[in-house]
Order: C-alpha cells, then structure tokens, then sequence
C-alpha cells in the first residue's frame, strides 16, 4: 500500500544515493534513483523474503540487481534494511571499504556479482530452475535496466525461463526510456516490450515504477500465479527521478551535481546532506 | 581410438547414478555418452540450445545452489561466453567456491574442415589468463575419463578436449596422479619435448624415430599448462640443454610455449616451439596438411633435436 512511511522511506533512500554520490565523488545516479521505489516495495514492502540478520540462510527469497551499475541505490537498500551499516555508504570506493562500484559477493545481502550487463536474469534462471529441482518455496527476483534489455544473453535467458515454466522467477525491467547516449526508442527501439515479453512466454504486467502501491500490488500476485510463467513487471519509470534537473535527462546516467546544482539538488530533496 | 568427451561423459554418466547433486547442461552438441545421460537422467539434463552465454549464466545459478555442474560445446564458441565465464561464474567462485566443469570439444584444428570458425587457438591463451579457471587437456580417452572421475571437489575447470578420435596412449590401468600436472612419459639424455593433448601420440612417434636412432629423448605430457608444479617440472627440464613446446596452438602465443618461456627463463635450456603461424586457417585440407604447412613435421623437430 502507498502511506506515508512508503513514502518518507523512499525519500529517505534518495537522500542516502545523494550522500553516497558526494562521498564517492561519483556514480550512476540517475538510474538508481529511477529505481528506488521499485527497490522499496521489494525490500520493505516484504515482498521479498529476506532476513537482514541471516543473509545466507537457504530457503530465503534471492534478489540480484543485474542492472548493477545503480550499486547506490541497493546499497543504500540494503542499508537501511539493515545488513550493514548506513556509515559505510560514504566510504563507497575508498581503500578499505567493503563498497565497490558494482555489486559483488563480498557485501552482505549481494546474491551476485553483477556490472556486466545482461547476466542476472540468465543466473537468476539457474538458481530458479534450482529451487524448483529441489521443490524448493523460495522465488528469485531480478531486476533489469531497459538499456540492458539489448544484451543478446537477457533474451536467451527470457527464452529458456519461458520455456522450463519457471513460475518462481519474476524480472521487474526499470523501464526509464533512457540509456547512456540516447533515449532507447531513439537507440534500438524496445517496444513494445510487454508484446516482446509476452511473446517470449512471460506473464507481464505493466505498473508506474514510483508507485509503491502498483508496485506492490503487482509483485505481491508473483506467488499466487497459477499459469505456470515466468513473471515480468515492466516499472515504466523516470530516469532521475526526484531532483527536477536530472529527470529524463541522458547527461544524468553517471555524475554528481556541484555548487548551484547541489544545492537545488538537496532542496528538493528536503535536507542539507551529510557532508 | 575413442573420443575424449565420451569417456568423459561416461564417467559423469556413471556418478549420476550416486550423485544426485550432478547436472549435465549441453550447448545443443551431442556425443553417444551423453545420449545416455539424457535418456536416464532426463531431470539433471538442459539442452540449453545455441546460447552459449546463458548457459554458464544457467549452470553459475546451479552451481550456487549446490549443484555440480557440468558443461558441454564446442571450444570455439565458449569464447563467446568468455564474459560470462569471467564475470558470472569466476567472481563468484574466488568468494565463494562452485563446482562447474566446463567439456569443450574441438580442441586447436581438430574440426580440420570446418574452417577457421570452428578452429580455436585462442581458448587456451585466453581462458589461462582468467584467475581460479583451471585448464585441463587430456590426452586420451583414458586420461580424459581419470579427470571426470578424480577432480570432483568445488573448482571451475575447463576440459579441452579433441574433436577426433584420438589413440590411446595410457592403457586402462595406468594409475593416473593428476597432483603434478604432468607426466613424464620418457627420460632423455639433451634434449626433452613438452606437449599436451593429441598431439601426444605425435611427439610418441617422434619418440620412435629417435630411438631407432639410439637417442633417448625425455617427453613430458603437460597435460594443465597452468596449474602444474613449476618448481618439479623445472627441476626436470633443467636435465636437459635444449626443451621443444609442441602444441596445437599459436607458436609464440601458445599456451605451452608461453608458460615453459617463463618457467626456463634464467636458465641455460635453450627453448624451441612448434606451433602454428598467427593467422587465421581457411584452406580445407586434412591436419596433417595444415601441420606441415606450420612445420610441424617429424623430420622439422628431429632435426632440432
């Protein structure tokens, strides 16, 4: 449901991407804030099933972020879940840290090494055809960029999930229009995804991915699904989203915003910033 | 005379029927053994079609949860998954140890008319550069069915096998010691040949020839180029005035020629290696043709020796 703590924990977790992007002096900004409610709705939205304090116990839900390059977004997820602490987000790429650019599997509750794209979705195949070998309850949950959607391995991983009814595996696609360069219908167009997906044998279901209420009510039907399909959830959302000058804007992907620009930027973000 | 991944395949044919944890995934190319497999354990079997990439991606997600996980395809094309292979699979393994094995067939110019598409030089270099991927090329159908059965603990290795039927050089009941990395076949007096795979039964030939010449050349079959005890194999060659690298491979790039360059240097062992030009092969003809024109004859090499 869409209330008020959905709400001010997303806030909350912008504000923890903006820290850590000032801190680290870089990262991919714009794609972690079109995903943070996407992330919110998994995470403490109880959709996926996952204890903080036993990230490795077995028969937890599995989440990979594929779209890995949008690491400060999980991080400050994961975060502010509790499988670390919320300090260590401003020590991301600094000697020491536990914190790197990209996901990997030093860092507690990371499933996957992610940063080349277009490998989770085909990972998350093989631990859902896994679980259901050993008829095992738990789902895999992966999410995609749209910009990663032209890797050749994301469609083969489509193909084989449709193909061995993997039922326990839902992909939610960050559909925020935008790669690197180009908007993707300017790129290689990807629409009409949902056609393309469903075609593919997926069971699809478009939402606003800065919806928590949408985002919710369509991740929650994941395990009640009887047709046999694999799930996809396209979250059509806006690269940026939350600071007015970085949405639907391509120079956004990568970058932190200095003087002026931080400052309109932590305005509309309702704080000061830790630093 | 028998194919390497059949032997293989028979051995991971024969644990699947005590090891339930075992799956076969095969990149849509076939061999009777793994008819077998298929046939018998249909719920341990994914052919995962041309798709090389989402195989290894398939077989990491196994292989996290538990499963030991074998991979079948042609050489040439885990290139194409060399991404997948490093980023998916060997990240994950140095945090947290996988047991996937990797059986490509159609090793060097073993699919000798296919042309230059289906030859593959370059997966030995290339994968020999990928920390924690250990690399395996056996020599028999003997050697290659004591690697199914011995190496069996967590680890992400790479089988390179022949495309042919390649003869038998280890009898049924040689008692393989896999720990070395090598074996060596025969002790000299000046001169040692250090090779791997088919080309094994070649340097025996050569082997004969200077024999019958009354001269005794050590022969060493390197059967990992990369995860070999170095100082016992140096200790070995430093028997010796003069090493040859024999390989199926690119004769300055070669695996082979690469890492027994590094293992001699400082020493006084002068080094020779038979190998192919670096360049691509298009004319068709059979691997002896392609072997002589590389140089890769018996009278070339005896003549160094």
């Amino acid at each position: 449901m869409e209330n008020k703590n959905s709400t001010e924990t997303c806030s909350r977790i912008r504000r923890m991407i903006m820290d850590t992007i000032v801190a680290a002096g870089k990262g991919h900004i714009g794609g972690s804030l079109s995903a943070v409610e996407i992330l919110v709705a998994l995470y403490h939205g109880g959709i996926v099933h996952i204890d903080a304090k036993k990230p490795q116990y077995p028969l937890r839900d599995r989440f990979i972020m594929s779209k890995g390059h949008a690491c400060e977004v999980l991080y400050a997820v994961l975060a502010d879940y509790g499988f670390f602490s919320v300090a260590e987000l401003l020590h991301l790429g600094r000697d020491g840290s536990m914190l790197g650019g990209h996901p990997d599997r030093h860092i507690p509750g990371v499933e996957a090494d992610t940063g080349s794209l277009g490998n989770g979705l085909g990972i998350g195949a093989g631990l859902a055809f896994a679980a259901k070998l050993d008829r095992n309850t738990w789902r895999t949950f992966v999410l995609l960029g749209d910009g990663e959607c032209y890797e050749g391995s994301v469609w083969e991983a489509m193909m084989f999930a449709a193909h061995h009814s993997l039922y326990n595996l839902v992909v939610i696609i960050d559909r925020n229009q935008l790669c690197v360069l180009d908007r993707t219908e300017d790129c290689n167009r990807l629409d009409p995804l949902d056609d393309k997906l469903r075609a593919f044998g997926w069971d699809v279901v478009t939402v606003n991915g800065h919806n928590i209420a949408e985002l919710s009510q369509a991740l929650s039907s994941a395990r009640s699904r009887s047709s046999g399909k694999p799930f996809a959830v396209i979250a059509n959302t806006v690269k940026g989203k939350g600071i007015s000058f970085m949405e639907n804007d391509v120079r956004w992907h990568h970058g932190v915003p200095k003087g002026e620009l931080l400052e309109k930027a932590y305005c509309e973000l309702d704080y000061r910033g830790v630093l | 005379m028998k194919y390497m991944r059949d032997s293989f395949l028979e051995s991971v044919y024969q644990q699947m029927s005590y090891n339930g944890k075992i799956f076969v995934l095969s990149a849509d190319v076939g061999a009777p053994a793994l008819d077998k497999i298929r046939k018998d354990y249909p719920s341990r079997f994914i052919n995962t079609g041309i798709a090389e990439q989402n195989t290894i991606n398939v077989a990491t997600g196994l292989a996290m949860e538990g499963y030991q996980v074998y991979v079948y395809g042609i050489a040439a094309f885990f290139l194409r998954a060399a991404d997948q292979i490093r980023n998916s699979l060997l990240l994950y393994h140095q945090y947290s140890p996988l047991n996937i094995n990797i059986l490509s067939t159609g090793k060097g110019i073993s699919y000798e008319t296919a042309g230059p598409t289906h030859h593959c030089l370059e997966d030995l270099p290339v994968f020999s550069a990928f920390p924690g991927f250990e690399i395996y090329v056996p020599s028999d159908a003997t050697m290659a069915r004591a690697m199914a059965a011995q190496l069996i603990q967590n680890g992400v290795r790479y089988f390179c096998c022949d495309g042919k039927k390649v003869a038998l050089i280890y009898n049924d009941d040689f008692c393989f010691d896999l720990s070395d990395g090598y074996i060596t076949r025969n002790s000299g007096e000046k001169s040692c040949i250090v090779t791997m795979g088919g080309m094994l039964s070649f340097a025996e030939e050569i082997l004969k020839v200077m024999r019958s010449k009354g001269i005794e050349i050590g022969l060493i079959d390197l059967f990992t180029p990369t995860e070999f005890d170095k100082d016992k194999l140096l200790s070995i060659l430093n028997n010796y005035s003069k090493v040859i690298t024999l390989e199926e491979g690119y004769r300055e790039e070669g695996v082979l020629s690469v890492q027994i360059q590094k293992l001699i240097t400082g020493t006084c062992i002068k080094l020779h290696k038979f190998g192919f030009d670096r360049k691509y092969i298009f004319e068709p003809g059979p691997r002896e043709m392609h072997y002589k024109n590389a140089g890769i004859t018996i009278n070339n090499i005896v003549n160094v020796l």
